[in-house]
């Protein structure tokens, strides 16, 4: 999978060249408006992650440019604006999914995944992992033929442990992903902690083979056994 | 008081002691008047008659009374110790026609007549003291009577005319908001010192409103611009969680990790907050209440059930308001948010609607702080939820750019937030 990423802030851009790299992705830089034309312009991609506020011109400018051109990559576009318009503006002009400054590089991974999965694999909306079936339409998760009967967040926790496997994720990235800026971090990581306890039992039971683990108290990782 | 009633008060004060003193003063002066005149014409009387009785050397008869003196010869006395001067002096005759005392100017004076004193006295009335104390005193306060209406009337008229600058300007400075767009509007005026305050309430509120615009600028671009480092931080973060650490630089990280998220936290909804203020959330359209409570709910789930509380929602299908979609979820979420978080085990929420008012309640201990500190920015209840202190300030801000009214109170060991929309 070819990915391109469109950010002027080098450091920003190498660290999220680094995660998705590990994540066997291919990807390339731009780290302004005109490389960027020029990059969409020349090659294909498969997903392009969109800085809006790119110091030589709009990011919303550059996804016009990608539609004309009919690149068929699934775009994220990256604000510092937590702006409503930017956000409709840029899902209008063909967007796929936008993310706010600052934001998890977790979070960054299942949402790519996401894009990805809905561009390429319309129909299809499964994911195995070991001996691990997850429906994504049905929002169900099976080992073997065994239904686990997740709970919504439970579901939720295991999909974005699942698109960041043998990632370490932060209790924080868990927790926002949940319950956004809903509940307060104290009992947030509580809740979150009883959550993946029942999710632990849950896919031990039905003999997964894969397991959540404590990383330090710092957050989790999902590995295959 | 207004102030042309206390001026008033103070020219009708200054207007009595001036007429008193002028009352006595042209008391005094006319008396002086009279008595010179009488004097005079007494004099006058007295050279007249001691002429004449010179040229006919002859005594009138004492008590002829067409006569207005009298002349007595002065058997005792001695030549040289007569008086040499004429005495004036005061006093009342009674009058047998209209049967009283009427006052009389005398003057008394002697002369010698072929070697023999005579002395001399000669009557003249006098216009009285009580005439003349009569007529000031009923001139006097008639005076003061027409000047006292006078001034009134004409500080009522001054009040309604002349002082009308004075008071629009007084209205636009009492509605004025230091974060409306349009400057003043005052009317033109001719009088030096309307001009003046004008002018100066003019440049002081306009250049409080460019301060302000600043002010807001400045933390929305401020905000904006804490963004980048913030993702830059968390995602390197994240890069060093990859690496094999043990436990000790987890802590580390963690703690690292909490701080950033809170910056982070702090930072968006110091953005959100600015965004409200500057007014960049326009897009209205008829938001359902009962939907949108129940969904936020959602997010309560395992706080209720930690703490066991019992959640009660009594809000009519067709309960809406007129506003921004995300500013009506942000005002919710964080009321009811409040309402479970600053609560009690066993205790419980109601969240109700009716008469175009959101009442949100909830069981739980007395404030701490004074209540009407609680939507200042970042002042808040306990270090111990973990909060900004933000919350209530976003939901003032979002209920004044709606012309709501946001109410707190305190009743039946249970908070009570209400909002009138």
């Amino acid at each position: 999978m070819k990915i391109l990423i469109v950010e002027d802030e080098v450091p920003l851009l190498e660290s999220m060249e680094a995660y998705l790299k590990n994540e066997h992705y291919l990807v390339e830089r731009a780290t302004n408006y005109q490389e960027g034309s020029f990059k969409i312009h020349l090659y294909e991609y498969d997903c392009i992650l969109l800085d809006i506020g790119l110091p030589d011109g709009n990011g919303l400018t550059l996804l016009e440019e990608l539609k004309a051109c009919r690149q068929k990559a699934g775009i994220l576009i990256i604000s510092a604006k937590n702006s409503l318009d930017d956000k409709i503006t840029g899902l209008d002009l063909g967007a796929d999914d936008y993310l706010t400054k600052p934001f998890h590089l977790s979070e960054l991974n299942a949402r790519l995944d996401d894009v990805l999965r809905r561009k390429k694999f319309d129909t299809n909306t499964a994911i195995e992992i070991a001996n691990l079936h997850i429906d994504l339409s049905r929002r169900t998760a099976k080992v073997e033929e065994n239904n686990l009967n997740l709970t919504k967040k439970e579901f939720d926790i295991l999909l974005h442990l699942v698109a960041n496997k043998t990632r370490v994720v932060t209790k924080t990235s868990l927790a926002e992903n949940l319950w956004g800026d809903h509940v307060d971090q104290v009992d947030s990581f509580d809740f979150l902690f009883a959550h993946i306890k029942n999710l632990k039992k849950k896919l031990s039971e039905a003999n997964a083979s894969i397991e959540i683990h404590n990383v330090y108290g710092v957050g989790y990782q999902l590995v295959e056994l | 008081m207004k102030l042309l009633t206390v001026t008033t008060r103070y020219y009708l004060l200054l207007f009595f002691l001036i007429l008193g003193v002028w009352s006595l003063v042209f008391y005094f002066v006319l008396k002086g008047q009279v008595y010179q005149n009488s004097d005079e014409v007494l004099l006058n009387r007295k050279n007249q008659i001691l002429s004449i009785v010179r040229r006919t050397r002859q005594i009138p008869a004492p008590d002829d009374p067409y006569n207005d003196f009298v002349i007595h010869p002065l058997t005792r006395t001695r030549i040289s110790s007569l008086p040499r001067n004429d005495q004036y002096s005061d006093t009342l005759i009674y009058e047998p026609t209209d049967q009283e005392f009427d006052e009389y100017r005398k003057l008394k004076t002697a002369f010698t007549l072929q070697g023999q004193p005579y002395e001399v006295v000669i009557f003249k009335p006098r216009l009285e003291s009580t005439e003349m104390i009569n007529t000031l005193s009923i001139t006097l306060p008639l005076l003061y009577v027409v000047l006292v209406i006078g001034l009134v009337v004409t500080s009522r008229k001054l009040s309604k005319s002349i002082w009308q600058p004075f008071y629009t300007a007084l209205l636009q400075l009492q509605q004025f908001r230091i974060d409306q767009e349009s400057p003043l509007a005052l009317p033109a005026t001719s009088i030096e010192e309307f001009k003046e305050l004008q002018e100066s309430v003019t440049e002081l509120t306009g250049r409080s409103q460019e301060m302000y615009g600043q002010q807001k600028q400045f933390i929305e671009n401020a905000s904006h611009e804490i963004q980048t480092p913030l993702a830059i931080i968390q995602s390197k973060l994240e890069l060093l969680l990859q690496h094999p650490i043990n436990e000790q630089q987890a802590a580390i990280l963690s703690d690292i990790g909490s701080a950033t998220e809170r910056l982070s936290k702090l930072n968006s909804a110091l953005l959100l907050l600015s965004k409200i203020e500057n007014n960049q959330f326009t897009d209205r359209t008829s938001v359902l209440l009962k939907p949108m409570v129940e969904q936020i709910l959602t997010y309560f789930e395992e706080q209720a059930e930690k703490y066991q509380l019992l959640v009660k929602v009594d809000i009519p299908e067709d309960a809406h308001v007129h506003t921004n979609p995300a500013l009506a979820e942000i005002l919710l979420t964080n009321l009811i948010k409040n309402a479970f978080v600053h609560n009690i085990t066993g205790g419980r929420v109601q969240i109700r609607v009716m008469n175009r008012t959101i009442h949100i309640e909830n069981s739980g201990e007395p404030l701490e702080v004074p209540a009407y500190t609680l939507f200042k920015r970042f002042h808040k209840q306990s270090n111990t939820k973990g909060g900004l202190g933000l919350g209530l300030a976003i939901v003032k801000a979002i209920c004044q750019v709606n012309k709501w009214k946001v109410q707190y109170t305190y009743q039946n060991k249970s908070h009570q937030m209400l909002v009138s929309y």
